[in-house]
């Protein structure tokens, strides 16, 4: 057997793209190909993802969405060989975790430097003061508004599950069981490899053109590959000490250092070069 | 260069501008929805004498075949300030004259939305609000920004020239914003052809420059060698070292294994050898086992450690010696207190530091900015600095030997996407192992 496993999903299926890539066992004899569903244009489905491109696909992993499809998902359909597997799986994503990611004017101008935006740390950002004086104050006006985080998850958990029934493969359950005990999320989007491993064994397991290559074998590799693997990282939020306590967190730790792009900072640094809008180096 | 908002309004809640909706608004945690055909605003004002822009980031309830766009009228008083037709997410921008807002802390806005819909009419909800447009925020907008300034004309070129120090210098320095606007920093490779290094600048930036620091000791010379020839004979040059350190991984060697392994490990599967793992690539052992053989044999093969730190110190003499940026007494003196190198060739942010603080003390960098003003910036951007995302792990008996003060036991390293212990690396390593970036 050979050819290309073609996955259909947001940047969490980047990961499992590059982890299938790094087995050795399918090394030289099955690939995977991503069309990145969150950023495809029409022009890539006559440039990139044309027939050439589909033409060794063996096997779908397409990462679910609720609501009508989208013009490219029906584009995508029509494409695939009759008889080809599909595995559906559900993206992954935790809004609870970061209640204060509201609006920030400055995104419209500026969408790229702090994508992740902070209601609170916006309305500080034309505050005079020192850099202790505006984190207590951020520390004050949070602490004051944390909305109820119990309601928050119930909505996230209601997501979860509307995904799961359109899904081969099921997180709702899993990821109410695990989060308090392990860090699944960077950002309300961008998933640990804790997060990708769970999706990855599941779909190498439904996966039928797998099955020569021992799933066993397989699942035991994408597991050697990931556990101590960070996964999305390159942005990561921090965790307001608050949300971790209410939350009850268990792996969250008030020291820690979050990636940044090319820094590792606290959530008090975080917040400051939040609130100030400022530059930081890759 | 994004505007800069002068005032930040978030709507919602947990938003700033809860006190300032008045009737005809239902607010939710992150946004607020102006409800009905009218909504009152109090916008706050900074009370100053500057012209503002209103901006307003909000989306319309739309619903084809029934509501295409929604109308919004904004006026304070009698006077009209903005008509939109929104039938998307968008950014309104609305003009606030003068007189309305000069020394004054508040400015009271009527919006008029024609269009409101109510949900339960055209979809399943029990939603009855007669829903228009969702307000996320806003902010004001000085009306005088985007005008003056320099010309290009004014800007003076610097040129960088190198490899990932010279990149991470040219980056530092271009987010400084006492020079933003005044000096242009670029950064060059001298690898491949002067072409290919060059196409990416402004045609008169290696002309015209008139701050020229290179990396010495890194590049392909003809290009190098071109570069310099390209710069003005004026121009001010600063040579900046390649410092390495070995004395941290002094096990170095051959390694038969390490060859490129294309689309996978273009370098090689771990870039920087082993010689003593190496020669234990064949032991099919427990993995304690392992380590311990591992352990021992490192101990009888370490070279003598303090020789090799005498080494790596007179090589960062010699390269004082040959530049005009200085290193090896700042290296000598704090690589037991900070973390001077992730690799043997990656100079941490520290020395990166050290450097950089020699290299703003050029005139031309002098004149425009000052240090202390420089200092102050510097120490916010580069705080928590990495950088790289390659650590190379540390024996613990050389971090022992030397006392390593930012060194501890069961330390963990980047490697990449991965966070690996000493040990979990070295186990790799020796068995090859197949890792994910």
């Amino acid at each position: 057997m050979s050819g290309s496993i073609l996955i259909y999903a947001n940047c969490q299926g980047e990961e499992l793209q590059t982890t299938g890539r790094y087995m050795p066992a399918l090394a030289g004899t099955i690939g995977f190909k991503w069309i990145p569903l969150h950023k495809i244009t029409d022009a890539d489905w006559a440039t990139r993802y044309d027939a050439e491109f589909m033409s060794d696909v063996v096997a779908v992993w397409e990462q679910v969405e609720t609501g009508d499809p989208t013009p490219h998902r029906r584009e995508l359909h029509a494409r695939l060989p009759a008889g080809l597997q599909t595995v559906r799986f559900p993206p992954l994503s935790a809004l609870f975790m970061w209640p204060f990611a509201g609006n920030d004017p400055r995104i419209a101008a500026d969408p790229q430097r702090y994508p992740w935006p902070d209601s609170v740390a916006a309305m500080l950002a034309l505050q005079s003061g020192s850099d202790d004086e505006i984190f207590a104050e951020y520390m004050k006006i949070t602490t004051e508004r944390m909305p109820d985080l119990d309601r928050r998850l119930r909505l996230d958990v209601t997501r979860w599950q509307a995904s799961d029934a359109l899904s081969d493969v099921k997180v709702a359950d899993w990821v109410e069981r695990n989060f308090r005990e392990t860090r699944l999320f960077h950002t309300s989007g961008h998933l640990t490899a804790a997060a990708t491993d769970f999706v990855l064994r599941h779909l190498l397991e439904q996966t039928t053109v797998l099955r020569p290559y021992s799933v066993a074998r397989l699942k035991g590799e994408a597991e050697a590959l990931l556990r101590h693997h960070i996964g999305q990282d390159f942005e990561s939020v921090p965790i307001h000490p608050l949300v971790a306590e209410r939350l009850k967190l268990r792996f969250h730790d008030p020291n820690a250092r979050y990636r940044w792009h090319g820094h590792m900072w606290t959530l008090r640094d975080y917040i400051l070069h939040y609130v100030r809008w400022a530059p930081y180096l890759d | 260069m994004a505007d800069r908002f002068e005032t930040a309004y978030v709507f919602g809640t947990l938003g700033n501008l809860s006190g300032a909706l008045g009737d005809g608004w239902s607010a939710e945690d992150h946004y607020a929805w102006a409800v009905g055909e009218h909504s009152r605003l109090s916008l706050p004002l900074p009370g100053d004498t500057e012209t503002y822009i209103l901006r307003l980031s909000l989306h319309p309830l739309v619903h084809p075949g029934r509501c295409e766009s929604q109308r919004l009228t904004i006026a304070a008083g009698d006077v009209l300030l903005g008509h939109f037709d929104v039938p998307h997410q968008a950014t309104v921008d609305v003009p606030l004259p003068l007189a309305l807002t000069r020394e004054r802390t508040q400015l009271d806005l009527r919006l008029t939305h024609p269009d409101a819909l109510r949900p339960r009419d055209f979809k399943d909800s029990t939603d009855s609000r007669w829903l228009s447009l969702c307000f996320h925020s806003g902010g004001l907008v000085r009306a005088s920004d985007g005008t003056g300034g320099n010309t290009p004309e004014d800007v003076m070129h610097a040129v960088v020239a190198g490899h990932a120090l010279a990149r991470q210098i040219a980056a530092v320095m271009a987010q400084l914003s006492p020079l933003r606007g005044r000096i242009a920093f670029h950064y060059v490779s001298p690898d491949g052809s002067l072409d290919a290094a060059t196409r990416h600048l402004p045609a008169d930036a290696l002309p015209a420059a008139q701050i020229y620091w290179r990396q010495s000791g890194v590049g392909t010379p003809e290009v190098a060698a071109a570069i310099n020839a390209a710069v003005p004979a004026d121009c001010d040059v600063q040579r900046i070292p390649s410092p390495h350190m070995t004395a941290l991984w002094p096990l170095q060697g051959a390694d038969p294994r390490r060859i490129a392994e294309p689309g996978r490990y273009g370098h090689g599967r771990y870039m920087f050898s082993d010689r003593v793992g190496a020669s234990m690539a064949n032991m099919m052992l427990q993995d304690d086992v392992v380590l311990l053989a591992y352990e021992s044999m490192a101990e009888k093969e370490m070279p003598d450690l303090d020789a090799s730190l005498d080494a790596d110190v007179a090589v960062w003499r010699q390269l004082d010696a040959t530049n005009d940026v200085r290193v090896a007494d700042f290296i000598l003196a704090n690589f037991r207190r900070q973390r001077m190198f992730l690799a043997p060739p990656l100079a941490g942010s520290a020395v990166l530091r050290h450097i950089i603080d020699q290299l703003i003390e050029t005139p031309a960098i002098r004149a425009v900015a000052s240090p202390a003003d420089l200092a102050r910036e510097l120490d916010f951007l580069l705080s928590g600095y990495v950088g790289h995302w390659q650590e190379l792990p540390i024996h613990p008996h050389i971090a022992r030997h030397f006392g390593l003060q930012w060194w501890q036991p069961g330390m963990r390293y980047r490697w990449f996407g991965n966070s690996w212990t000493f040990e979990e690396y070295a186990l790799n390593y020796i068995r090859w192992n197949a890792w994910r970036p």
